[in-house]
């Protein structure tokens, strides 16, 4: 595993490589006016100089661990509200009938659609913001939670039934472990378009993080700031995915759904 | 020790807008401590049946008697070994045969020396603290037989157990449950729509016709069994036995007729 990202590195870093070399030509020959894009280096330059200097208020660190923050809080509001939601779902008839209508038109709604709502309910703050992850974390969970759960494959069930087991038994060894890995797959995809919403909602209901830097980067025309700031979010959105992965893929070892 | 007994059981499924009658009138006594067998044509309800005994399902007439009661729903006196093994992925071997033993609140100590026992019956010894998955289809069988036989069911039912394993291996799987049985006992009703199968194994044969299910025939093998001590020699010996291939070609002529029609 780890001699095949060795080997499939040099290949991943050719198209940034090729990427920097078309952007620079392109603001050397004076294609690409300099004050819409700043030369490569000097995004890099900025980039490292704002783990330091602050911009829009904040270093980078402070306002990457704002926007952590607020996305990791949004999420664990997300998934507390959509697990035990979609497993009642799937296992109590009623409730599905009831929620379900009202979650397959709400579900379509893109999570930014949701900001001026959220800003009018909550105000310019952290609850607008949260509010916005909520919207884009809880559908995939929800989702995958409700399938997942229907989709216990009947055969454990009878087996369990045959064997005596008591209901608190039969949903925390049976019914969880055997929904879980699909549980977890929606968790996965919940977390990367929680963040992606989060940034969403940072352009507009509140005052710091990510999103916002790169907003005042914008109103200060300071293209590197954006960039720098968008190449932060790309970075942290691709370290939780990889982290979301690692977790999945353990899960799936230990609850023996691997080969 | 505990009798199966079959009374007009009917059961019936309902379809589009009508009602499809997959097993009509199965009336049949199986004795205690028997090994019965049914055979049938795939789709003559034998796996219906099967599940209706372990409660799993109920007739939709008539009742069925196990050891004199009524099934009601599901309950370890009649455990179940299934076609795909059934057995949980997240647990391993040792936790899925201790599985049953837990829901019967049997002490720990017990519990362990029961899981030991089966798992060195089914020759799994070393193989407890593996998961299903780190385990060949044999291999999630014979666990899946020991989980059912841990909980010390007056029958043992059995779903086609062999039906997904290749032939090799079905042939050691037959000789070790025959072992097993000889040695724990028990009533064992046993599905499956291979005739070697259920000529080797029955005392008590029972051959369905096609849907909707009826006895067509039953055949009681203890006799012959008692006789010529099919279950006592190796299998590849059986299968040369003449009383043994001719009472394989009459059960085959049962079922071709079923499937002919």
């Amino acid at each position: 595993m780890n001699r095949r990202v060795l080997r499939a590195l040099p290949l991943g870093v050719v198209p940034f490589l090729a990427l920097f070399v078309l952007w620079d030509l392109a603001v050397v020959t004076g294609w690409a006016p300099e004050s819409h894009i700043p030369r490569p280096w000097k995004v890099i330059s900025t980039f490292f100089e704002q783990l330091v200097v602050p911009f829009a208020g904040n270093t980078l660190l402070v306002d990457a661990a704002t926007s952590l923050g607020r996305w990791a809080g949004g999420f664990a509001i997300g998934a507390v509200i959509a697990i035990p939601l979609g497993l009642v779902m799937a296992w109590v008839r009623p409730v599905d009938y009831v929620v379900s209508p009202v979650f397959e038109v709400l579900r379509f709604i893109p999570p930014l659609a949701w900001v001026p709502f959220a800003i009018l309910w909550f105000g310019i703050g952290a609850p607008a913001s949260a509010f916005v992850i909520v919207t884009g974390v809880l559908p995939p969970i929800l989702i995958n939670t409700y399938f997942g759960a229907r989709a216990v494959p009947r055969a454990f069930i009878d087996a369990a039934r045959t064997l005596a087991t008591p209901a608190h038994r039969m949903f925390l060894e049976v019914l969880m472990p055997a929904a879980l890995p699909v549980i977890v797959g929606g968790i996965r995809l919940g977390a990367g378009l929680g963040w992606m919403s989060l940034i969403g909602s940072e352009l507009i209901a509140v005052r710091s993080g990510l999103g916002y830097k790169i907003v005042i980067g914008m109103q200060t025309f300071r293209p590197e700031y954006v960039i720098s700031g968008m190449v932060a979010i790309g970075l942290i959105g691709f370290a939780i995915d990889v982290t979301t992965r690692r977790l999945e893929h353990r899960m799936l070892l230990r609850l023996g759904q691997t080969a | 020790m505990s009798s199966v007994e079959f009374r007009s059981v009917q059961k019936r499924f309902p379809v589009g807008d009508g009602e499809l009658t997959a097993l009509d009138g199965i009336s049949h006594v199986v004795p205690g401590d028997n090994f019965a067998v049914i055979v049938g044509p795939s789709g003559c309800g034998k796996s219906t049946l099967l599940h209706m005994v372990a409660g799993l399902e109920q007739p939709s007439a008539g009742e069925i008697l196990v050891g004199g009661q009524p099934v009601a729903g599901p309950a370890p006196d009649r455990a179940v070994v299934f076609q795909k093994f059934a057995l949980f992925p997240w647990k391993t071997a040792r936790e899925n045969i201790a599985f049953g033993l837990r829901n019967l609140r049997v002490p720990p100590a017990e519990r362990e020396a029961t899981v030991h026992h089966y798992l060195e019956l089914m020759g799994l010894q070393g193989f407890g603290d593996r998961f299903p998955h780190q385990l060949s289809g044999g291999m999630q069988q014979r666990v899946a037989i020991a989980r059912a036989y841990a909980v010390r069911p007056r029958v043992l039912l059995m779903d086609e157990p062999f039906a997904a394993l290749d032939a090799q291996l079905r042939v050691v799987l037959q000789e070790n449950l025959v072992q097993l049985w000889t040695r724990e006992g028990g009533t064992v009703l046993f599905i499956t729509h291979s005739v070697d199968e259920a000529v080797y194994l029955a005392d008590d044969l029972i051959v369905m016709t096609r849907r909707p299910g009826r006895v067509k025939r039953v055949f009681d093998l203890r006799e012959v069994n008692a006789r010529l001590g099919w279950r006592k020699r190796p299998i590849e010996d059986v299968m040369q036995d003449p009383d043994y291939l001719n009472l394989k070609a009459e059960v085959w002529r049962h079922i071709k007729e079923e499937l002919a029609q």
